[in-house]
């Protein structure tokens, strides 16, 4: 009965220390910093001698102050864009990623709002395996009325699935409509 | 239950006992009311025993929970024989009037009556319990796989690698997992956290369905699962155990190696090794195979343990470990894609098997330091304690990361505690049995660099709780009561997602408690109840989640400023204990005041990522009612049925509509057939499942409507064969026999693809040594 009580004193004794190990301390301040946010992303046109520029701009990447700003164009008048993709929080090009992963990317533009008939996008840049990326783009705004409609603009990311050109894939890492006013 | 009446018969064939300080006793009088001392009383499995004082009173001390067979012996009189159910928490007591010899009795009477009595009060609530015989046929299964076969539980499941147990429509947080009697403090953040846990390891697993907070704590309030190791055996040479399974389907091998002695040198020392591992690739479903669900397990521990007298220690370490991939096209980017996911209900691409394990995926270590002791006062009471460390450590890879480098986790999570409790356990004093105790819990939780999924918080959880059982020869009654005092800091952002870190706290205090009674009518039959009042503290993911789950495309946002639940429950359960027929039928309400659940917000949440619906954690008026029922019946020519039951229906009384995600009712049966028995064995079976289509759920909240109704046949054969002397178990099953296509409403898969298709395994079982 001596040694046990001896043996179980000791146990107590070499696990007291253990107690100390669980302290707490606060997060690393760069806690999330390798999470991967899109605070930023741009639609950059230039075309008859003007230039039109749409934003959407999330602080914090996950929606809290979310900002749209749309774009107005005039008829008749063919665009060339750039999209300008940033992560402030990380101060990174997210732009440079996606072209850096052209393969596995490729941007969809879809006109709505009964703006289908009146503007045509297409990307202009291509991957290695000779398909769209959509980071160069034109916008052709076929002549006619005053309008208003929207401009869906998706990033699709192609892990998966194969990316042919045409299709869109089932992880989605952009997906913005911008409102767009025709003049 | 999943427990044919020979196995009941020789659950538990404990050999020798440092490990558990639970305790048989009794009073042994003669016809005329003296007590008798100097009978001999023995425990026939493990050989080990008593001699009772000149007030006829014995203990055998160090004997585990479960059914015990005893034997009574003194010159002049009938031998007594008969079984004795020790419950968890406390001693089994068993009292004996000898008849001398010319009273005769048919012994082998007494012993199915004794057993049958002792089946009858073995609980104040509904129990399912798994024992030595059923885990040794079932050998190799995971955890969740094994329970599915208890009525009243059912799983939560996240592809082929991960399931949880669902007590009674409730899970995670609300279910205490116990491994050696010391609760798994591991991450139980989402559906995709799974309890960490060998089963191998198993001899015997005991579900208690409803809460149980005055024995366990705050946070049982849905049920406690119990997963006991064998006791340590004692002055034997060295034996062990080889176990192995293989499975078509995913391809999946598991195998265990045991050792275990009790050196004769040294009596009283007793200690088992093991190492078991489990590796899996892809699994399939009947059309196609399901990309990256592979698994690797790597498990170990040691345990040693002694004791002298009435008291003993047990030192035991173990590690479990696991790296599983998380089905590819499950990860999705917005809600327009889960919904496009959705429609096609198949994936995307032909995935060819393979056993390679890609990002996303998870990898988690649990590792446990367990020191536990007890030690008997000269006055017959009873002081043990335990003193327990943890560290569960969770890393979890995103498909992508900022870097394009997947080796490095998306975020990962250290969660470190350590357990103390200290318990008084009375000796009988006339009918009156009690246990008092305190425990203290001690847990920190840090991120690692990465991202976060929760804040870093730390928590203190006091409790003290008593309880006492009254033990007469028709009712037993029991009460108990626990207080309870919780304390968290955390260090969530400002505003959960954006601004500073802030230090936050909080404190809860609450009061649990429980009546029960047990109510033996005739030879066969009991009626229990009981009655209980549990709480649990909002958990941290409760508290502060806030982020994008990205299975199932939806944002989830925390509230810092939710309450406690509380639970007021109670149930009632049947009884019948007979050779021809063994049953217990248990109906339930639990209600849940405050429970925290998903609210759905309003407006969905519009990111540049896309557009994502959202939930709140909010509180709830839940009210959990239903009924669950196992019965086992022989037939007479070695032909037995088995039929299991579990219905449960969740309604949030604030909101007036069904809770989302609860089991559909479900019916297992089986028939079997024994065809040799003896020192060779061999039993076939048959089983199918039936499960309804949930038809009770809120509208308009999920993003798919519940799947269909199904039913699954399964065939499989047991057998014990004699290799020379070598026994050696041989069980071949086949799960899903005809291959059937069919998605569970609670596997959370089941948006995109269907549940695996047809499996069958050998599985093979070799006792060497003393270990036979």
């Amino acid at each position: 009965m001596k040694t046990l009580r001896t043996v179980a004193l000791t146990l107590v004794i070499l696990c007291l220390p253990l107690l100390m190990a669980c302290d707490s301390a606060e997060p690393e301040p760069c806690g999330a910093c390798e999470q991967e946010f899109i605070t930023r992303l741009e639609l950059r046109l230039t075309g008859g001698g003007g230039t039109a520029v749409a934003t959407a701009t999330d602080a914090d990447g996950d929606g809290v102050d979310l900002e749209i700003t749309g774009l107005t164009l005039d008829a008749g008048t063919i665009y060339t864009g750039t999209i300008v993709v940033l992560d402030q929080i990380n101060d990174e090009d997210v732009a440079a990623e996606i072209l850096a992963e052209a393969d596995e990317h490729q941007f969809f533009f879809t006109a709505g709002g009964g703006l289908a008939s009146r503007l045509s996008v297409a990307a202009t840049d291509e991957d290695v395996n000779g398909l769209p990326i959509g980071l160069q783009f034109t916008v052709t705004v076929i002549a006619g009325g005053a309008a208003t409609g929207t401009l869906n603009v998706a990033l699709s990311h192609f892990d998966e699935e194969p990316k042919n050109g045409t299709t869109r894939s089932d992880e989605t890492d952009i997906d913005v409509t911008f409102p767009v006013t025709i003049r | 239950m999943a427990v044919r009446i020979k196995a009941i018969l020789c659950v538990l064939m404990c050999s020798a006992l440092p490990t558990a300080a639970q305790s048989i006793l009794g009073t042994v009088r003669n016809a005329g009311g003296g007590p008798m001392g100097g009978v001999h009383v023995l425990l026939l499995q493990s050989h080990r025993g008593a001699v009772t004082g000149l007030d006829g009173t014995y203990v055998i001390d160090h004997v585990a929970s479960g059914e015990h067979e005893i034997e009574l012996r003194y010159v002049g009189f009938a031998t007594v024989k008969s079984w004795v159910w020790v419950p968890e928490d406390g001693p089994g007591v068993f009292d004996v009037v000898m008849e001398t010899e010319s009273v005769q009795m048919q012994t082998i009477l007494v012993t199915a009556e004794g057993h049958a009595g002792a089946m009858l009060s073995r609980a104040t609530r509904s129990v399912a319990i798994l024992g030595e015989d059923d885990l040794r046929e079932l050998q190799g299964r995971s955890l969740g796989d094994l329970l599915s076969r208890l009525p009243g539980v059912t799983t939560l499941t996240t592809g082929p690698s991960i399931s949880k147990p669902v007590i009674r429509g409730l899970h995670s947080q609300r279910i205490l997992v116990m491994q050696d009697g010391v609760g798994l403090e591991g991450q139980q953040w989402g559906g995709e956290h799974a309890p960490e846990i060998d089963p191998f390891s198993a001899s015997r697993i005991e579900v208690v369905k409803g809460a149980a907070a005055v024995e366990y704590g705050a946070g049982a309030i849905g049920g406690v699962v119990r997963i006991d190791a064998a006791d340590l055996p004692e002055n034997t040479s060295v034996g062990g155990v080889v176990s192995l399974r293989g499975y078509t389907g995913n391809r999946q091998g598991a195998a265990s190696i045991m050792l275990e002695g009790g050196p004769r040198s040294v009596p009283g020392l007793g200690w088992r090794a093991r190492i078991s591992g489990r590796r899996a690739g892809d699994s399939r479903t009947p059309d196609y195979v399901l990309g990256n669900t592979g698994f690797a397990e790597l498990d170990a521990n040691l345990s040693v343990g002694y004791h002298r007298g009435r008291s003993g220690v047990h030192v035991l370490a173990s590690r479990y470990s696991t790296e599983l991939g998380l089905y590819k096209g499950a990860h999705i980017g917005n809600v327009e894609d889960l919904l496009r996911a959705i429609e096609r209900g198949q994936p995307l691409t032909e995935y060819a098997f393979t056993w390679d394990i890609a990002a996303p995926r998870q990898e988690i270590t649990h590792d446990v330091a367990l020191v536990r002791g007890h030690l008997g006062l000269r006055s017959g009471d009873v002081v043990e304690g335990h003193m327990g460390l943890q560290s569960n450590r969770r890393a979890e890879f995103d498909a992508h990361s900022r870097s394009g480098d997947t080796s490095q986790p998306a975020f990962s999570l250290d969660l470190l505690s350590q357990s103390f409790d200290l318990k008084f356990r009375a000796r009988p004093r006339g009918p009156w049995l009690g246990v008092a105790g305190v425990s203290l819990v001690n847990q920190t939780n840090r991120n690692g660099e990465s991202g976060f999924l929760i804040p870093n918080y730390h928590a203190w959880t006091a409790g003290a709780f008593s309880f006492v059982t009254r033990v007469g020869r028709r009712w037993t009654h029991e009460a108990g009561i626990r207080v309870d005092l919780r304390r968290m800091e955390a260090w969530p952002r400002e505003r959960l997602s954006v601004g500073p870190f802030v230090r936050r706290t909080h404190e809860w205090t609450a009061i649990s408690a429980n009546l029960g009674t047990i109510r033996k009518i005739g030879e066969h039959w009991s009626v229990a109840t009981q009655a209980s009042l549990a709480w649990r503290p909002p958990g941290v993911n409760e508290l502060y989640n806030f982020g994008l789950h990205h299975g199932t495309a939806q944002f989830e946002v925390g509230d810092p400023d939710l309450g406690v639940e509380r639970g007021r429950s109670g149930d009632v359960t049947v009884r019948h204990e007979s050779q021809r027929w063994t049953s217990e039928v248990s109906v339930f309400v639990n209600h849940i005041d405050g429970f925290i659940h998903l609210v759905p917000e309003p407006q969905p949440r519009v990111t540049i990522r896309g557009s994502f619906p959202s939930f709140r954690y909010g509180h709830a008026d839940a009210l959990l009612t239903g009924f669950d029922a196992g019965l086992t019946v022989a037939l007479g020519r070695g032909f037995s049925t088995e039929t299991t039951l579990s219905v449960v229906r969740g309604t949030d009384r604030l909101a007036d509509r069904p809770l989302i995600f609860m089991p559909a009712d479900r019916a297992r049966l089986r028939f079997a057939r024994s065809l040799l028995s003896g020192r060779r064995s061999l039993e076939v079976g048959v089983n199918a499942t039936v499960v309804a289509r949930q038809t009770r759920y809120p509208e308009g909240i999920d993003f798919a409507e519940p799947p269909p109704a199904y039913q699954l046949v399964g065939l499989d054969a047991t057998g014990r064969f004699l290799v020379g002397s070598q026994a050696v178990d041989v069980t071949i099953s086949a799960d899903n026999l005809f291959n059937r296509s069919y998605r569970d409403y609670l596997s959370r898969y089941r948006y995109f693809v269907d549940d695996p298709g047809r499996t069958i395994s050998l599985g093979l079982r070799m006792p060497f040594g003393s270990a036979d």
